[in-house]
């Protein structure tokens, strides 16, 4: 039987399988498939009923997450390609290094006199880097002869790495508050 | 449009059929049950046209609890047996409740129990109980308003409980003899009053101030759907804070020493009355009389004016401001992406709390719908369509979970499986492996909370998978399946993968309590003494065997012929007939197992009627933009 459970995160919200993704109408799709598979239009349907709503509506719901999640939607596509997250692959020498100055700017930011603006400059440099990197990764996916999995994959660690800094430097603020 | 319902999976047949019923909002301080009549919402009140119910409970050892203003009114006289704020100490063990800071005028029993309880002179008693009481104080009111009995309840919850109170509460709903429809958050439920109510579009942020609980939550309203963005908040932090710091402010200036023994609790009680009722007064006055009766009888008085009030409630704004952040960053939006932020909760009165608020958010604050009862009529609203008294379509609310959920991983470190802020319903997995060679079984401690360290989160339950054949460390897999349902309540499962020995554990977290300790409270409660608990167990099952063929004998008129052969029709019919004919018997157990098998029966039909949603959600659009 094909069921929507079957179905690619894709092809669940009707959409081409790419790493380019309309959001407005990933988000309108999504309603509209919450708005006839939540549990609350069984809430007098019987249990086996409100079960299997449950089930349909977290696969859209966890379908949703991974599309809307620039990270999390490469990470699927590559998977669907073979390529695993726990394969350990090897790091740019150069932006091993990058990563290193990063962290030392942050320790450094922690412990200056006007570390809230440290840490404020910081996080806009990091932001800007993330973009870039984002724009380079839809290159790598969307290349027209395929895509250039090594690379996404590489890409792909490097965003979730600036993501793990950004959110030290984001606790980091609250402590500022 | 109720033509197009009867056709609708899981829809009564008869749409002119109305249900009763309610939606609750279980308040710190107070209470309110509100209902959907003839198409508006409103609020039920008592005999005396009181909507609000005071959570106070009074127990009394011939007598029967008494609950609201009669136990407020014998607080300061039996402050032992008189329980105030139940909602705080829901869902906690005895050590979580003494890190609240609190000086509780009670007298605790066993302080390892699992649920503390507070020693009356009706026996001990738990938060469970007492909002129990709570509840069917609600449920009396509102069945003798509308006139019948209540099909199902929507009750409210901060959006910030976490799995242990969210279950507490359910439970004590189950002790008072409510069907809860739905646990629903309380800022998403006074978004819907709002929402619906003028017709909102966009962003906004719902700023909830209670007695006791602080919930701020993100949500997007488009077209009827009421999506939660994110939550944070802090379980205990409220009014009652405010007070206790007023309370502080005159204590240290009044000219008396306190042991700290039993017999100051009426001087202590009697102190955070006055300090709300000056806190009350200083939202419209600039300066307020304090006047106390000091224990050895005199009086003393002293002034308190608004701008010291302010200085003296900040630090509570400042620490609902943090979350303020957090639900931003983790919405992804900032203060200028918002279309407004609503107030919500009888603290929001406070004049300082809605000027910070404002400045926080640099947007207006809508405080148009009455604070103290917008969570009622927001969980109203949502009681009515789920009972199926108006069509779903109207509206949808997607709700997220707080808290993470995850496990403790070697080290006594917490590996998240359910990010906070998830949209529930929400289901995941993770595999482990084994680490020992001959391993057979495997621990699994299930946690919430945001920190890396076990140790720093919240205990939700500890269970072990038996049954692992011995093999090498590393080639047994066990996969730990988290399932949250659209309460955002938890289960957890674990399998073990790699051999055809299945080890199956389905927990329900620790703190909940279990369908014999349940049935042990009612035994224990005067409420049902007198009753015979065999009958109240029957008809509990009657019930649910009506709901259960009600809801097949309708789908079958609906889609039998579609979805199933002959047979499968023939076998679905007999079961029903079955379960028909045991229901007028008198055998509870019986009827529940016969329950539980039709619903097994049941279950490809469902499968295949909720796969047929598809193709008619696929006609609204374009099918080859959907491919197969």
């Amino acid at each position: 039987m094909h069921t929507l459970l079957d179905k690619t995160y894709f092809d669940i919200f009707g959409l081409d399988e790419a790493y380019a993704l309309d959001q407005g109408g990933l988000r309108q799709r999504f309603r509209e498939l919450q708005r006839k598979y939540h549990p609350d239009n069984f809430a007098s349907a019987s249990e086996v009923e409100k079960r299997v709503s449950a089930q349909y509506a977290a696969h859209i719901n966890e379908a949703f997450t991974t599309l809307r999640d620039p990270v999390l939607r490469a990470r699927y596509i590559l998977a669907r390609h073979g390529v695993s997250q726990e394969e350990k692959s090897h790091m740019d020498n150069a932006f091993l290094i990058e990563q290193m100055e990063l962290r030392e700017q942050l320790e450094a930011a922690l412990s200056s006199q006007d570390g809230l603006d440290a840490l404020v400059t910081l996080s806009d440099k990091i932001s800007r880097d993330y973009a870039d990197k984002t724009a380079q990764l839809e290159q790598a996916l969307d290349a027209s002869e395929g895509p250039e999995l090594e690379q996404a994959d590489r890409l792909v660690r490097e965003l979730q790495f600036f993501r793990r800094i950004q959110q030290e430097i984001e606790e980091a603020e609250e402590a500022y508050l | 449009m109720a033509l197009l319902q009867i056709s609708e999976p899981g829809k009564s047949t008869n749409p002119h059929e109305h249900r009763l019923a309610a939606g609750i909002d279980l308040g710190t301080t107070n209470s309110l049950v509100a209902t959907v009549r003839s198409g508006s919402p409103a609020v039920l009140v008592d005999e005396e046209g009181e909507s609000l119910l005071p959570s106070v409970v009074r127990y009394r050892a011939d007598a029967q609890p008494q609950v609201g203003r009669l136990a407020v009114a014998a607080a300061v006289e039996d402050p032992h047996n008189t329980i105030a704020s139940a909602k705080r100490m829901i869902g906690r063990t005895t050590s979580e409740l003494k890190t609240l800071h609190e000086v509780l005028p009670y007298r605790f029993d066993n302080e390892l129990a699992k649920i503390p309880r507070i020693l009356t002179a009706d026996g001990p008693r738990s938060a469970i109980e007492v909002s129990a009481e709570i509840l069917s104080e609600l449920k009396k009111r509102a069945e003798s308003s509308l006139g019948g009995e209540l099909t199902g309840v929507v009750i409210t919850v901060p959006a910030y409980f976490d799995d242990a109170q969210r279950q507490a509460t359910k439970d004590a709903a189950r002790l008072a003899g409510l069907t809860v429809m739905r646990l629903l958050n309380e800022p998403t439920a006074a978004a819907v009053a709002y929402g619906l109510d003028q017709g909102s579009e966009g962003k906004y942020a719902i700023y909830d101030l209670g007695g006791g609980t602080f919930d701020i939550s993100i949500l997007h309203l488009h077209e009827g759907v009421f999506e939660v963005l994110s939550t944070a908040g802090d379980s205990a932090l409220g009014g009652d804070d405010m007070d206790r710091l007023i309370a502080e402010w005159i204590l240290e200036r009044c000219p008396c020493e306190l042991s700290g023994n039993d017999s100051e609790a009426t001087f202590l009680r009697q102190l955070m009355l006055v300090a709300r009722e000056t806190k009350e007064a200083l939202t419209t006055q600039e300066s307020a009389e304090v006047e106390i009766d000091m224990p050895g009888g005199e009086k003393w008085h002293t002034q308190l004016d608004k701008t010291t009030l302010d200085s003296i409630i900040d630090p509570i704004i400042d620490k609902s401001l943090l979350p303020c952040r957090r639900v931003l960053r983790d919405a992804g939006i900032t203060q200028d992406d918002l279309d407004g932020v609503v107030l919500v909760g009888g603290s929001t009165r406070v004049p300082r709390v809605r000027e910070r608020v404002e400045t926080f958010f640099r947007c207006e604050a809508y405080a148009d719908v009455d604070p103290d009862s917008v969570v009622a009529i927001g969980a109203a609203i949502q009681a009515d369509i789920l009972a199926g008294n108006r069509p779903a379509d109207d509206m949808l609310l997607l709700d997220v979970i707080p808290l993470s959920l995850g496990l403790e991983i070697m080290g006594g470190m917490v590996e998240k499986i359910i990010p906070r802020n998830s949209t529930i319903p929400v289901g995941k997995a993770q595999e482990f492996t084994t680490y020992k060679d001959g391993q057979t079984a495997m621990s699994i401690h299930v946690v919430q909370g945001e920190r890396e360290l076990v140790t720093d989160c919240r205990s939700l339950a500890r269970f072990e998978l038996r049954g692992i054949p011995p093999m090498a460390a590393g080639s047994g897999r066990v996969q730990v399946s988290f399932k949250v349902d659209a309460d955002g309540l938890l289960s957890v499962s674990a399998r073990e993968m790699t051999t055809g020995v299945q080890a199956d554990v389905t927990i329900k977290p620790s703190y909940g309590l279990t369908d014999a300790e349940v049935e042990q409270m009612l035994r224990d409660s005067i409420d049902y003494a007198e009753e015979d608990m065999h009958a109240r167990m029957l008809a509990e099952q009657r019930v649910d065997a009506d709901r259960t063929i009600e809801a097949l004998v309708s789908a079958l008129e609906a889609d039998g012929e579609a979805f199933l052969d002959e047979e499968e029709r023939d076998r679905l019919t007999a079961a029903i007939d079955s379960l028909r004919t045991l229901r007028e018997g008198h055998d509870a157990d019986a009827i529940k197992q016969s329950v539980e098998a039709l619903n097994a029966l049941s279950e490809p039909f469902a499968a295949r009627r909720m796969n047929a949603g598809i193709h008619s959600a696929l006609a609204g659009h374009n099918i080859n933009e959907f491919g197969e």
